[in-house]
């Protein structure tokens, strides 16, 4: 049996895997944003409140506005099942400072035991075919050891059980300034 | 209005408003100011494959520091009123909708009836639609348009029908 990582610890791991300036991050609604904000709360979070599966494609806007960045998007299977084709635009536009992480539980975290439709799905061949089978993994440690520019994509199997976390506490207005702040936009 | 003429009118006022991120799904009315767009020095156009993406699109453009507008049909508008609802409104962000808005007086094809009748009930106290058509359409009222987002920090709809002047 593999023991598969909690969410909030696959998220530290994408994390601790770039090196130099912290990314930006946008995550889902829910189960991303919580934990995410649980993993590491930073101003340069853009944390999600709906629809599901925005993530990617907000994520592409960021990325588009500050090339000079690193950007990852965090979606969890169900969201990005809503929001597949955000996957065809960011092939198309390459942007090679966007990283897509996907965060595979097979089920609808708040939910619980709700199944995903997705779960047959292989999602590393999927990144494969979008973004190039140099530009998608499966595991941290291939990732950490990624050559050349994104579009990438990275497949994680987290976690199904546990708590849900807590929310943010933060209001969009307040999202939506300190990272204005943190980015030095005026 | 001549699809070249349109794009010139549109873009001159993206270029006044400071627009540098335009995400869209085409359709007929806007064909020439996509390819203007794909052209431009300055405003990247982003080719979504689905409506609902360029309001994300424009929604991360936007809060990270970059002006920017959407260009969708308005069959491509209710697709994603839970973008514009949850998202774009929800946080505040003035991102310009111009709508080509199908199926009106002097645009009849009888699949697009029901869309423009649908987005027609869109027109109410809590969607912000401003109109003009095809053919009228002014950089004045571009221009006046976006800004209008801007100092209200709230999405809106610029709803482009074809008027008489632009033939069935």
């Amino acid at each position: 049996m593999v023991n598969n990582p909690s969410q909030k610890d696959a998220i530290g791991q994408v994390l601790a895997a770039f090196e130099g300036a912290r990314p930006l991050c946008v995550a889902d609604i829910g189960s991303q944003s919580g934990w995410l904000h649980q993993a590491d709360n930073d101003p340069r979070n853009l944390y999600l409140s709906g629809p599901m599966g925005q993530a990617p494609s907000v994520a592409l806007g960021v990325a588009l506005a500050r090339p000079d960045d690193d950007v990852v998007a965090f979606c969890g299977d169900g969201a990005l099942a809503m929001n597949l084709t955000a996957l065809v635009t960011i092939a198309d536009q390459a942007p090679k400072n966007l990283t897509v992480v996907l965060l595979d539980n097979d089920v609808y975290e708040y939910t619980k035991a709700v199944p995903t439709p997705s779960r047959a799905l292989d999602w590393k061949a999927l990144g494969a075919s979008c973004f190039g089978p140099a530009r998608s993994f499966d595991s941290v440690e291939a990732f950490a050891k990624r050559d050349g520019q994104g579009p990438f994509f990275l497949a994680l199997k987290i976690d199904a059980g546990g708590a849900l976390p807590p929310g943010t506490g933060l209001t969009p207005e307040q999202i939506k300034a300190r990272f204005a702040e943190a980015l030095a936009i005026t | 209005m001549d699809q070249q003429k349109f794009a010139e009118t549109a873009i001159a006022a993206f270029e006044a408003q400071g627009i540098g991120v335009v995400a869209g799904v085409p359709d007929g009315l806007f064909t020439g100011l996509i390819e203007a767009l794909c052209a431009h020095s300055t405003i990247h156009y982003v080719a979504c494959a689905r409506e609902e993406e360029c309001l994300g699109v424009a929604a991360g453009a936007l809060m990270a520091g970059q002006k920017a507008a959407v260009i969708i049909q308005n069959a491509g508008l209710l697709n994603s009123l839970g973008a514009y609802a949850t998202l774009l409104d929800r946080y505040r962000l003035p991102v310009p909708i111009l709508v080509a808005h199908r199926g009106g007086l002097f645009d009849r094809k009888a699949y697009d009836i029901e869309k423009y009748r649908a987005t027609e009930a869109l027109d109410g106290d809590y969607y912000r639609c401003f109109r003009t058509t095809h053919s009228d359409l002014s950089e004045k009222t571009v221009s006046a348009f976006i800004d209008w987002c801007r100092v209200a920090s709230q999405p809106a709809l610029l709803l482009i029908e074809k008027g008489e002047a632009d033939g069935q």
